[in-house]
């Protein structure tokens, strides 16, 4: 048996020394990413491609900013007017963020849809 | 449509979605930050909480069916002064969370399968919180720490906590 002559209070070694951030995580006081609140934050959906490979002719978003709501959506063609279309990322590459004329798979992010309320955001990908 | 809820013992009232999750209802209108959503698969159980007493993952409830029911969360398990259940204790003196994100749902959870089962085996145990999942403990202290809450609600000493050298 392992005895620690050292007193706890001065080394800590061979003691178990208990954590601090559990008492908050254990009573659901965590401020997790998801749990902070800002002023004017906005929720975001995505409208994604039902096809594999296809040319964008057009990308309508009247009927999305109808949805009371909604406040932008964002294409390809307006990340292009800033030029991120295309961003680096941490693998010293740089990736398509939103498609400006052809999707490359199915399911790929065709427009952003920016909103107050979550389902309001929901609502604006099914127009 | 506006439903009535007792959350935590206080009621609200307002006015939701009828397509509103539970989770969101809890999170976002009553501010209750304590309960997480950690899939979109019903998978995970960071979203337990009690709906009339028993455990469910609010994901996949919608706020209406809650209309008219007593809701339990997180944040009613501690003391008002701060005296933590056992369960909580056992989560602390046991090391059952390491980023604390599953630990939420596990201990609401826990509470239901206490109450149901006051003294479970490992086995019970297990297949009672298979429902949560955790990515960081591996479930062996998050056991501890069940079978610790499960000692101390019987009156009996709880295994010890301390590191045990061979």
């Amino acid at each position: 048996m392992i005895q620690c002559k050292t007193s706890k209070a001065i080394s800590g070694m061979g003691h178990s020394m208990k954590r601090k951030e559990d008492i908050r995580f254990i009573q659901g006081k965590g401020h997790y990413v998801d749990d902070i609140k800002l002023d004017g934050m906005l929720y975001m959906d995505i409208t994604r491609s039902p096809y594999a490979y296809a040319k964008i002719k057009n990308i309508d978003i009247s009927e999305a900013m109808k949805v009371p709501g909604v406040v932008a959506v964002i294409t390809g063609k307006d990340l292009e007017k800033y030029n991120l279309h295309w961003m680096p990322t941490i693998m010293s590459d740089t990736q398509m963020v939103l498609p400006t004329d052809t999707v490359m798979y199915q399911a790929q992010e065709v427009a952003a849809v920016i909103a107050t309320s979550r389902y309001a955001a929901r609502d604006g990908p099914k127009q | 449509m506006e439903i009535t809820v007792t959350v935590n013992g206080e009621q609200h009232t307002q006015d939701v979605e009828p397509r509103m999750l539970l989770v969101h209802f809890i999170r976002e209108n009553l501010n209750l930050t304590g309960t997480h959503i950690g899939c979109d698969t019903t998978s995970c159980g960071a979203c337990t909480i009690l709906l009339d007493g028993k455990s469910v993952k609010s994901c996949t409830i919608l706020a209406v069916q809650a209309n008219g029911k007593s809701v339990r969360t997180i944040e009613s398990v501690a003391g008002a002064d701060g005296h933590l259940h056992p369960l909580q204790e056992g989560f602390k003196e046991n090391h059952g969370l390491h980023c604390g994100f599953c630990t939420p749902g596990m201990i609401m959870r826990s509470i239901e399968l206490l109450e149901n089962n006051p003294n479970p085996t490992e086995e019970e145990i297990r297949w009672g919180i298979s429902g949560n999942l955790c990515r960081c403990t591996g479930y062996n202290n998050i056991v501890k720490a069940i079978e610790y809450a499960s000692a101390k609600n019987r009156g009996v000493e709880p295994a010890s906590t301390e590191p045990q050298f061979v």
